[in-house]
């Protein structure tokens, strides 16, 4: 259940640390981490893009009122919680048709393509099929890069759920890795 | 079983943080000694420290120029509001209506930027594109009897086709926009009611981006994609970028109109 991306303070913990105004100027520094973020949770770069913009005039919308050093950790949740809101929105949309295929299909050897950015993009696709709770943990920790108690508190949840939930991401896309590269090698022998 | 169930959690937890580093180093000692003891559990940690070497391959990839743009003029649409001061009660009860106008700046924000993105290093096919939802700036003119090409429109010494005669697409318009450094022309032409926009981007060909299909008519090798509800076809004159894309127009139509050559009178 995504929570109101509205309410910035935390309902618990670090209730010391003084709450400031989320700085506007300050949120291009989170821009990349965002963008791998928001890539991991839709599994397409051109959903990403737009997921993030929608985040951030989501964000701009008014002022923010955080705790020191949360600001990746509530983009974070109100990235997770747009993504949720778009999914829905998505889900009562009519579904476009696929293009028409009547040409021929062909490889070109000239596009700029190179092999690490079709693994990127694997790997970002199976990241995204991972089961919700799964793939947020690892989003959160290992492709956004915040520490495991950060992590809980951008996703409600305890730092021991979440790490339990990171370990089981992580050895779900390990098996899909897997599974992809016997595939690939069967492919090639 | 309950206590077995709590100790396997606790294992899978330190496995986590011993294969990103982040495991106590009192505790660290412990786990290694048991992972060096157990086949299954260096399994399990071979399986983690997998996904943690294939996730931070994953750190090198850099939001695109187009999204730095839009997130830039976003942050600035909202500066004067994000950083005033709204303490007293007065500017409180104002906050509902201050909203919805920072709502509708926002959505008049995302409409430019949707119609315009691009930047040096990261212009691509669908930047290019984006340019066709915007409005044409000025007019173009008829060439002379069984012309093929519009008269005085031009973009890296490449004419732009004219179809009408052939195809029934009148060209309606035209604009130059000026992405870094880079001026990208683009014809607008119409047919019952549907619109295509061509643009030439002068230079270094463009990434074509993720999700396009590559199609060959004769030898002329184009990408396809779609990108909101306009479908793209790209393709290379004389090493420049070409985008035609159009909303409801068929992929077939828009191929047939890329490859056209005019009789030889377009250079490919």
């Amino acid at each position: 259940m995504p929570f109101a991306a509205d309410h910035a303070l935390p309902r618990s913990g670090a209730v010391s640390t003084p709450a400031r105004r989320l700085d506007p100027d300050q949120l291009g520094d989170h821009l990349d981490r965002l963008y791998r973020a928001a890539w991991a949770l839709c599994g397409s770069r051109e959903d990403a893009e737009d997921l993030v913009q929608d985040t951030y005039a989501r964000v701009l919308q008014k002022p923010r009122m955080l705790r020191s050093g949360e600001d990746l950790g509530y983009l974070l949740r109100v990235l997770r919680n747009t993504y949720f809101s778009r999914l829905r929105a998505a889900a009562r949309r009519p579904r476009a048709d696929p293009l028409p295929d009547e040409l021929d299909r062909i490889v070109d050897p000239s596009a700029s393509a190179p092999e690490a950015a079709l693994d990127a993009s694997e790997l970002y696709r199976m990241i995204a099929e991972l089961p919700d709770p799964f793939r947020e943990a690892l989003v959160a920790i290992d492709v956004v890069g915040l520490s495991y108690r950060e992590a809980a508190r951008a996703l409600r949840v305890r730092e021991a759920t979440i790490t339990t939930r990171l370990y089981r991401a992580r050895q779900r896309l390990a098996h899909s890795l897997g599974t992809e590269r016997a595939a690939g090698d069967g492919k090639t022998g | 079983m309950r206590r077995q169930r709590r100790h396997s959690r606790a294992l899978e937890r330190d496995l986590a943080r011993l294969a990103d580093g982040t495991i106590e180093p009192g505790r660290r000692e412990q786990v290694e000694r048991s992972v060096a003891a157990s086949d299954e559990l260096q399994t399990r940690l071979g399986e983690q420290l997998v996904a943690v070497a294939a996730v931070r391959t994953l750190a090198s990839e850099r939001a695109p120029a187009t999204l730095r743009m839009r997130r830039r003029l976003l942050a600035r649409a909202v500066g004067p509001h994000a950083s005033g001061q709204r303490s007293s009660r007065r500017s409180r009860r104002r906050t509902p209506a201050l909203g919805l106008g920072m709502a509708g700046v926002l959505v008049a924000v995302v409409s430019v930027l949707v119609a315009f993105g691009g930047s040096q290093a990261g212009l691509t096919v669908a930047d290019a594109a984006t340019l066709a939802v915007r409005p044409a700036t000025g007019a173009v003119a008829e060439p002379p009897d069984d012309g093929t090409t519009l008269p005085r429109i031009s973009a890296a010494g490449l004419p732009f086709p004219y179809w009408e005669d052939r195809f029934g697409w009148v060209a309606t318009g035209v604009r130059h926009d000026d992405v870094d450094g880079r001026v990208l022309t683009t014809v607008f032409y119409g047919r019952h009611g549907r619109h295509v926009a061509y643009t030439i981007v002068p230079g270094t060909s463009l990434r074509a981006g993720h999700g396009v299909r590559t199609l060959r008519r004769g030898d002329l090798m184009l990408s396809t994609f779609t990108t909101g509800h306009r479908l793209v076809v790209m393709w290379l004159r004389r090493g420049h970028t070409c985008v035609l894309s159009g909303a409801g127009v068929p992929l077939s139509a828009l191929v047939k109109l890329a490859a056209w050559r005019g009789h030889g009178t377009l250079p490919y």
